[in-house]
């Protein structure tokens, strides 16, 4: 399997990068930069499954906070969905859970945007 | 007829091998280099200009007999001359040409020595104007042109008009040929030259922008050095170890002590990411951290402050970047520990008596995520014997070659089977352990370990 692959996906107008593989001090730029390119099209919502991700690291995580952050500032939100248990302790070590909407999975995170 | 069309050629043969091999050498030669590299020097072209002539004096000279018609390529040395290094050359190599041509006489000496002058001046015109030799095609094709120049400058002014026009008319398809095809030689290993040339002044240039840019990364990972504490301290009745790996030439990775009284706090901190971005936001928050325990600051109010600062100073809301920190307070006396966890990779106590391992939570969330966070404190009382390890991320999730994690649990064994031997030598076995599980992985995080072991003889202060 190669390192970190994102398919992008538009659900009920939701853009949904769903990604699979390893999110390292290398591949975590090419993440951001999916993102980024998300939010220059003005998308406010974004929901990023890592059903797939075995690993997340800090660099990783940066760039999800650097999104989030951006987004929230548009009064937006970046949703997660279906984190594997040593992404979710990534997330529950550094605290970065507090700040994140989890969602088990991609369709309970759209769900929540609609509301 | 066959016989003649063969020594014919042979002598044609000749004549272009000849070409061939002056412009290899001259191609080769340093005055030649130098031209190409920018570099004209009054000697260099006074050099090629005798070369260029000496060039045309051979063409004149050996006039091949082709088939009936004489073919000259005098116009030749000057033309490449000119057009491969510039008016100074041109004119000099088509002086030198027009000269000799003068002097052999005949009634097309004037045309001739006009047009092998105008070749060098011409050709070194474009060059002036291109700014560097024209390449192949233009050159062949100004190569033909200017015969065909050179043929109508002999109707011009040869007289008498008709021997000049049997002339022009033998002569002119092979001359306009032969000269076109040596330009065409010439060109080509010019060309070659230089494009050589080019490759290597980038791959210098590359070089050293290489060498550059490693000797600034020596001097800043020299500087990053300095920023950890140059000598662990020793207190009485402890025994510290401490070391920190960058996986690149910097890291984010940092440790500190600093020595209070009776108390000794000491911190291990990662910045997310690796290298120069995490190496100069290692610099803000060690700098920020140190501020922040300044001695009027009571409790932890410090990891408060130094997340609130860093979150004002650092632009971390934007980059996102964060830096995960513990912070402990060692009661030298009393061996009371306290301590505070921003999102860092619990810290693991082994206990000397019950042989287990205790771990040191999380109380917080990492420095710079978000503004207003509160670090609750926790203590611990240390016993003798106990061996508290302090680490970094680098050394659970380094991979071995199958794509397994080292991981805490590996982590536990190795600091449990090593507890007994002194704090050095513990920092050591757990390396050492590491690196037999990753083996000829290379690094890909920075690495950063603490050892501080409360030593069994210390057992009757308190």
């Amino acid at each position: 399997m190669s390192k970190m692959e994102i398919i992008h996906r538009l659900i009920e107008d939701i853009p949904v990068i769903i990604v699979s593989g390893k999110i390292d001090a290398v591949s975590s730029k090419d993440l951001g930069n999916a993102l980024a390119g998300l939010i220059d099209e003005n998308k406010r919502f974004l929901v990023v499954d890592m059903e797939k991700v075995e690993y997340l690291s800090s660099s990783g995580l940066r760039v999800l906070m650097a999104s989030l952050n951006k987004l929230k500032n548009m009064d937006g939100d970046l949703l997660l969905a279906a984190l594997q248990p040593f992404v979710k302790d990534v997330f529950s070590l550094t605290g970065a859970n507090r700040f994140f909407s989890i969602y088990p999975n991609h369709d309970e995170a759209i769900k929540n945007i609609k509301k | 007829m066959a016989n003649s069309l063969i020594s014919d050629s042979l002598v044609l043969l000749q004549a272009v091998s000849v070409i061939i091999v002056a412009a290899l050498l001259i191609s080769r030669s340093r005055p030649f280099t130098e031209i190409i590299d920018g570099r004209p020097t009054a000697k260099s072209q006074l050099l090629l200009s005798i070369f260029f002539g000496a060039v045309s004096i051979y063409g004149s000279l050996i006039g091949i007999n082709f088939l009936g018609a004489i073919i000259s390529v005098r116009d030749l040395g000057p033309l490449v001359g000119g057009l491969a290094c510039g008016p100074m050359v041109g004119l000099g190599a088509g002086l030198i040409g027009a000269t000799f041509r003068l002097s052999e006489g005949g009634f097309t000496a004037p045309a001739c020595s006009i047009a092998v002058s105008l070749a060098g001046i011409i050709g070194g015109l474009i060059y002036w104007k291109r700014g560097r030799f024209p390449g192949i095609i233009p050159s062949t094709v100004f190569a033909v042109l200017f015969e065909l120049f050179h043929m109508l400058l002999t109707l011009a002014i040869s007289r008498p008009f008709d021997m000049a026009m049997d002339v022009v008319a033998q002569a002119s398809l092979p001359m306009v040929l032969a000269n076109g095809a040596g330009m065409l030689i010439f060109a080509f290993i010019i060309v070659n030259v230089i494009n050589e040339r080019e490759t290597m002044r980038e791959r210098d240039r590359y070089q050293l922008e290489l060498q550059i840019k490693k000797a600034e990364l020596i001097v800043a990972a020299d500087i990053q050095k300095s920023f950890l504490p140059g000598k662990i301290p020793s207190p009485e009745g402890f025994d510290i170890a401490a070391t920190s790996i960058p996986a690149k030439e910097v890291g984010g990775d940092f440790y500190d002590f600093f020595k209070k009284d009776d108390n000794l706090q000491f911190v291990i901190a990662d910045v997310s990411g690796k290298g120069v971005p995490a190496a100069l936001f290692m610099a803000l928050s060690r700098i920020i951290v140190r501020a922040c325990s300044a001695p009027l600051r009571g409790g932890f109010e410090r990891l408060r402050c130094a997340n609130q600062m860093i979150v004002e100073e650092s632009g971390s809301a934007t980059s996102g970047m964060f830096v995960t920190l513990f912070l402990a307070r060692l009661n030298l006396l009393d061996r009371s520990l306290n301590y505070a966890n921003a999102g860092h990779n619990p810290p693991l106590l082994f206990r000397a008596d019950s042989k287990s391992i205790e771990r040191m939570d999380v109380t917080g969330v990492a420095l710079g995520m978000m503004a207003d966070m509160e670090y609750e404190q926790r203590q611990m009382i240390l016993d003798p014997g106990d061996v508290l390890l302090l680490y970094t991320d680098g050394i659970v999730e380094a991979m071995n070659g199958k794509d397994e994690l080292f991981g805490e649990s590996r982590l536990r064994s190795s600091l449990a089977a090593a507890a007994g031997l002194s704090a050095q030598e513990i920092l050591d076995s757990v390396l050492r352990d590491l690196g037999i599980f990753t083996g000829d992985m290379e690094q890909s995080d920075d690495i950063t370990a603490l050892v501080i072991k409360v030593e069994r003889r210390c057992s009757n202060v308190v």
